[in-house]
């Protein structure tokens, strides 16, 4: 078959997605977060009682990691069909995308690093988690450039029939918008823009996800019009 | 087509009469008016929602829309505006 | 008579801008309302420290502002009209005022944030401040967002082809974009400075 590896390509989105929320978020226990507010005791006892769990939680999550790169780049070809030759966004876009796993990994290998002697200093462990989850969810940029750009680059495609649907476009454009909120974590220990608070996670996380299972069905189903037309 | 006499700009002048109402409702103490706080707050939320009512058919032309995205518009605005009033009074 | 004018406005049933902008637009506003049920389920369980807090700001200042946006939507919605009739130059003059309009109230938004921050001790740590900075802080984003949106409206309007599909497709959505601007600030006003 044609472009069995745009297939695969774009559903290694979905594997990135899995291992994040099965290893990360229930193997390890991270859904939903420790409170930014709870104390150092509290924290030391998390990773104390769940430390097998956590360790193996993460490595299956960062063994999953990089499977966000070959799906930015079957998006990549479906982008470069849309704006041509000088592929200005498609580029960009994959620079996010590599950037968004790169941002991702960081967090998540401090969470192992904080999982690896929970028998330290608390108050070391207690750092340890403040950077995993800062590190994991501050640098919200990386996703909502990509989003921007791809969003961007399927709103000025003029091709006919287009590659995708307008529609999802504008998805892009408010994926950008709530993924943005994770800007201020460092700012608040509560509410809805802490670590753990209904804005700056849940809604940043829901959105994430929605995206990339979205655009892995749009790829498939524009590489499959891709094939018929060329028969 | 008249550029500035227009049902857009009737629509204009109702939302500057409306916030003139919900400043006095909000900055005069709501005792002195002669109803309570909870009232004032619920009646400072439907005069909210009216103006996005307004704006929303009006302004962003949603009146003159398909009638499925105009409804949605409705229900946006009726549901929005009930669960913020039911919040307020939990 | 002004209902038959604006009678003469309409042809068909339209979809504004494009039906996928509708996505954005009301999933953005969506958003909104969840925080705006967030901030009021807070305010309900401490309402003297709210109100404590939320007396330092002037109301006239929010409704100045209000005032300010509902001007500026005024001008696109004329502005959109003048471009019907081809009167681009008119166009494109009043999509210019109404970003003026955005950076005096970006201008009024941030002095009462200096002034916060001159009468109130750490006010990030204040649940009442945190929302403030946080939804007006939000809407500020939006604002800018809308004033570049303007900016291009405002050339594109001055365009050979100012009227064509997607031409046009892009100035309603910019239009709708920045209307929903000026809606979502008519909820944030009397929330954070109306209500008791």
């Amino acid at each position: 078959m044609k472009f069995q590896s745009d297939i695969l390509s774009a559903c290694s989105g979905l594997l990135f997605a899995v291992g994040l929320l099965v290893g990360w978020g229930l193997l390890a226990g991270s859904l939903p977060p420790l409170s930014p507010s709870a104390t150092a005791e509290v924290v030391a006892s998390f990773y104390q009682q769940n430390e097998v769990r956590i360790q193996f939680g993460l490595g299956v999550t960062l063994a999953s990691m990089a499977f966000l790169v070959p799906f930015g780049s079957a998006l990549a070809a479906q982008i470069r069909r849309m704006e041509g030759e000088r592929a200005v966004l498609a580029n960009a876009q994959l620079g996010c995308a590599i950037l968004t796993a790169g941002v991702v990994t960081m967090g998540m290998t401090l969470f192992a690093i904080a999982s690896f002697r929970p028998e330290r200093n608390i108050e070391i462990t207690y750092l340890l988690n403040d950077m995993a989850w800062i590190a994991f969810t501050m640098p919200v940029s990386g996703i909502m450039v990509w989003m921007l750009v791809t969003g961007i680059a399927i709103v000025s495609d003029r091709s006919a029939p287009a590659v995708f649907p307008r529609w999802s476009g504008y998805f892009c454009f408010l994926g950008a918008t709530l993924t943005a909120p994770g800007f201020p974590v460092a700012l608040f220990k509560s509410g809805p823009f802490a670590w753990n608070g209904l804005l700056a996670f849940w809604v940043a996380l829901v959105t994430a996800f929605a995206w990339i299972i979205i655009m892995s069905v749009l790829i498939i189903r524009a590489v499959k019009q891709e094939a018929e037309a060329l028969g | 087509m008249n550029l500035v006499f227009n049902k857009a700009s009737s629509v204009w002048l109702v939302l500057i009469l409306a916030t003139a109402i919900s400043w006095v409702i909000g900055t005069d103490s709501a005792s002195q008016l002669g109803f309570g706080p909870e009232t004032a707050r619920v009646l400072i939320l439907i005069i909210a929602f009216i103006k996005i009512r307004l704006v929303l058919m009006h302004f962003m032309e949603l009146n003159n829309a398909p009638r499925s995205l105009k409804w949605t518009g409705e229900a946006w605005v009726v549901l929005m505006c009930s669960v913020l009033i039911a919040v307020t009074l939990l | 008579m002004i209902s038959t004018i604006g009678a003469q406005d309409k042809p068909s049933r339209h979809i504004p801008a494009e039906a996928g902008a509708w996505v954005f637009l009301f999933g953005d506003m969506s958003i909104f309302g969840l925080f705006f049920a967030t901030y009021l389920y807070y305010r309900g369980i401490s309402p003297a420290d709210f109100t404590a807090a939320q007396s330092i700001l002037d109301p006239n200042l929010g409704t100045l502002n209000t005032l300010i946006l509902l001007l500026s939507s005024w001008l696109v919605v004329v502005a959109m009209r003048a471009l019907r009739m081809g009167r681009q130059s008119l166009s494109s003059g009043l999509l210019i005022a109404s970003v003026l309009c955005g950076g005096i109230f970006l201008t009024l938004k941030f002095s009462e944030y200096g002034k916060v921050f001159e009468l109130v001790d750490e006010p990030l740590k204040v649940d009442y401040f945190m929302y403030y900075f946080m939804l007006t802080g939000l809407h500020s984003l939006h604002v800018m967002v809308g004033m570049g949106l303007l900016l291009f409206m405002a050339r594109h309007a001055l365009g050979v082809s100012a009227t064509s599909p997607a031409n046009w497709q892009f100035l309603e959505f910019g239009g709708c974009y920045w209307h929903m601007v000026d809606l979502l600030w008519i909820v944030i006003f009397p929330l954070l400075y109306l209500l008791r």
